[in-house]
């Protein structure tokens, strides 16, 4: 056991560096970037939208579609544009490792879409692109029963080593990476190729398995500090003593009545679908630090809360897993059933304000794709009256 | 709502699951018991290898053609094998001709990863001429009939035509390289054999059938030769605890050893 055998000096069981940043494209629903080491790769989700071609739609589930490439400029030789074999077999794999946490039965006939691109790889891509892909579908809001973490632990020079790199990876005598889900116990993608002895694969195996419950807590971090830095531009226009825009930007951000229009600009992007595991007393932790001129606002947001709180217990989806949420968010939940049922069901007031749009655009609005707060888009309350409406269907 | 295909499978895993429960199954087996193999080699006169493979009424062809080409710049002395499989539209009504469907390129690239990391194939020994001329064995696989688990299947099917591959001998006459009439056996150094098992429920089975296949939740493959693991994949859109990683893994390997000795014992083979 030498810190030597290793070509970049790591230790046996050391990961390369991992960072991960969320929110970083502006268009999708939710998006993520990765660097494990040299690997660089993003992510983006979008949906849960109509599944098109309509025949691959499931009347019981949403489709979790993955499609994973690499760019030509992404290894050392030119790679040919058009998918390879390997691809398409990473985007299958990868696809039904995300099938098993996305809660898929709430969006039946729908499709979430989710791009993953290697911009450059460097040894255990498929499980950068896969902590890249949990992080965005966290971003987007899509309820989960867990994060997926992923990492390849492999043989190098007759030790198991983890996290290899892709000189180790090519030199080394076996690989296999591992999607893992921390609080379940899951095993959601399990590939090997090598030659593992029994004793060794034990060691991968569980290697794997620890230090994926550290990789989790990376993204569960890059998750809080994405919200952490919308609280931080809030605390930067009150140090500049523009109250008035504070007063703005919160009523725009967490007030779904507010008919201020907000600008593009200033106007965070929430996405936060977590509505039911929102905690009423723990919301203080957000507006301690408003600046006490917004307690005007107080009311409104008590108010909400408090609707919000009921929901909560009436509504079963309440131990989804989403990104954590530090502020209270009530903007609507970035998926509405695109039934003509749900449609229907609404109260009439909102639907004479709701013109008659094309599909798209629909979801785009409730996707929360432009800026949030406006009347047109639905309430909370008709959104899970919609959910649980499929509910009763599907029984 | 929900459409017909989905109360049928609905039923369906009800009624396999509840057999479970009392370690029964559709056509008698136990959760444990794999079907019946049979191996026919042989079969194609123009293949340099050739094999039929039954597992139960599973049924794969494969074939295996040397060809002469250029080596990989990176490994100048070595051969080089290369997996293709075939879903044929002949084997299940739920195939359709036309370009691989994802399904296929996965079985064709497990099937790759036994044979290949296995090493079972010296590919030293298929070099002619270094840095020039090597054999390439094509490895192609069709399925014939799909009645479930062809991923154990094909990797019978690959390993039994290989062990009978007798590749033509090639003379040199200026510098040009040619097959002649003599033809010699491969050197196997190992047996990959592969079992896959099958999550259905809270149950875990070998070898599935067509009808257990369509409704399990989840399915990992293992590889192995007498001394070591050395492929290994999860599919299906559930998941597995990690224990129940481990205990297929255990699983794999005893039920592996079985089959390989049924295999030499069938082929004549040498397992050393």
């Amino acid at each position: 056991m030498t810190a030597t055998v290793r070509p970049d000096g790591r230790q046996l069981k050391q990961l390369r560096e991992l960072k991960v940043e969320v929110g970083n494209l502006a268009r999708p629903d939710g998006s993520s970037q990765v660097r494990l080491g040299k690997n660089m790769v993003i992510a983006s989700v979008f949906g849960p939208r109509e599944q098109h071609p309509k025949f691959l739609a499931l009347s019981d589930r949403a489709n979790v579609k993955i499609n994973y490439r690499m760019a030509t400029f992404s290894v050392g030789d030119y790679k040919r544009s058009f998918p390879s074999r390997r691809e398409k077999e990473i985007s299958k794999v990868l696809s039904e490792a995300f099938s098993s946490v996305v809660i898929t039965k709430h969006f039946p006939r729908s499709s979430i879409d989710i791009h993953v691109q290697m911009f450059e790889s460097d040894g255990g891509s498929r499980t950068a692109a896969a902590i890249a892909v949990s992080a965005a579908l966290a971003d987007a809001g899509i309820p989960m029963r867990d994060l997926i973490g992923g990492i390849a632990t492999g043989l190098y020079g007759d030790e198991v080593c983890l996290d290899l790199s892709g000189h180790e990876d090519m030199k080394g005598t076996g690989d296999m990476p591992i999607l893992y889900s921390p609080e379940l116990d899951e095993v959601s993608l399990f590939q090997l190729d090598g030659k593992f002895t029994f004793d060794q694969f034990k060691e991968s195996f569980y290697t794997s398995i620890e230090s994926i419950k550290e990789i989790v807590e990376v993204i569960k971090q890059a998750l809080i500090a994405k919200y952490m830095k919308v609280k931080d531009e809030i605390a930067v226009v009150d140090d500049e003593e523009h109250e008035e825009d504070v007063q703005t930007i919160i009523q725009d951000t967490f007030i779904s009545e507010s008919v201020a229009e907000p600008t593009a600009d200033e106007t965070p992007k929430f996405n936060s679908s977590n509505i039911s595991s929102f905690d009423p007393d723990d919301v203080p932790d957000g507006t301690t630090d408003i600046p006490e001129e917004t307690v005007v606002v107080e009311p409104a947001a008590t108010e909400l809360r408090e609707e919000t709180a009921v929901e909560a217990v009436s509504e079963p989806v309440s131990e989804v897993m989403a990104e954590p949420v530090s502020e209270p968010v009530s903007e609507p939940i970035p998926f509405v059933p695109a039934t003509e049922e749900a449609v229907v069901e609404k109260t009439t007031e909102e639907v004479v304000k709701t013109e008659p749009v094309e599909d798209e655009t629909w979801y785009e609005d409730s996707l929360g794709l432009k800026p949030m707060g406006k009347k047109e888009t639905l309430s909370n309350d008709d959104v899970l009256r919609d959910i649980e409406y499929s509910f009763e269907e599907d029984d | 709502m929900a459409d017909f295909k989905v109360v049928a499978n609905a039923i369906e895993k009800n009624h396999i699951i509840k057999l479970l429960d009392s370690d029964r199954r559709l056509d008698g087996r136990s959760k444990s018991d794999m079907r019946e193999i049979k191996i026919e080699t042989n079969i194609v006169g123009t293949a340099h290898g050739s094999a039929i493979v039954h597992l139960g009424k599973t049924k794969v062809i494969c074939g295996v053609k040397a060809v002469l080409s250029a080596p990989w710049s990176d490994y100048p002395n070595k051969g080089s094998i290369f997996v293709g499989f075939e879903a044929s539209p002949l084997s299940s009504p739920s195939y359709r001709a036309g370009p691989p469907q994802d399904h296929a390129i996965e079985l064709a690239r497990m099937t790759d990863r036994a044979i290949r990391e296995s090493e079972c194939i010296n590919l030293e020994d298929l070099c002619i001429i270094e840095g020039e001329k090597v054999y390439t064995l094509n490895i192609d696989l069709y399925s014939l009939d799909d009645f479930g688990n062809l991923y154990d299947a094909c990797v019978l099917a690959a390993v039994a035509a290989l062990a009978t591959t007798k590749i033509p001998e090639v003379e040199i006459v200026d510098g040009n390289v040619s097959f002649t009439d003599e033809v010699r056996p491969i050197k196997m150094d190992a047996y990959p054999i592969s079992v896959t098992s099958y999550k259905i429920g809270d149950h875990i089975v070998t070898d599935a059938e067509f009808k257990e296949e369509r409704i399990a939740d989840a399915r990992i493959s293992f590889g192995t030769t007498q001394h070591y693991i050395v492929s290994g994949q999860k599919g299906g859109k559930g998941a597995f605890k990690s224990q129940e990683v481990m205990d297929a893994l255990t699983h794999s390997i005893q039920k592996a050893s079985k089959i390989r000795e049924f295999f030499a014992e069938e082929l004549g083979l040498d397992l050393k």
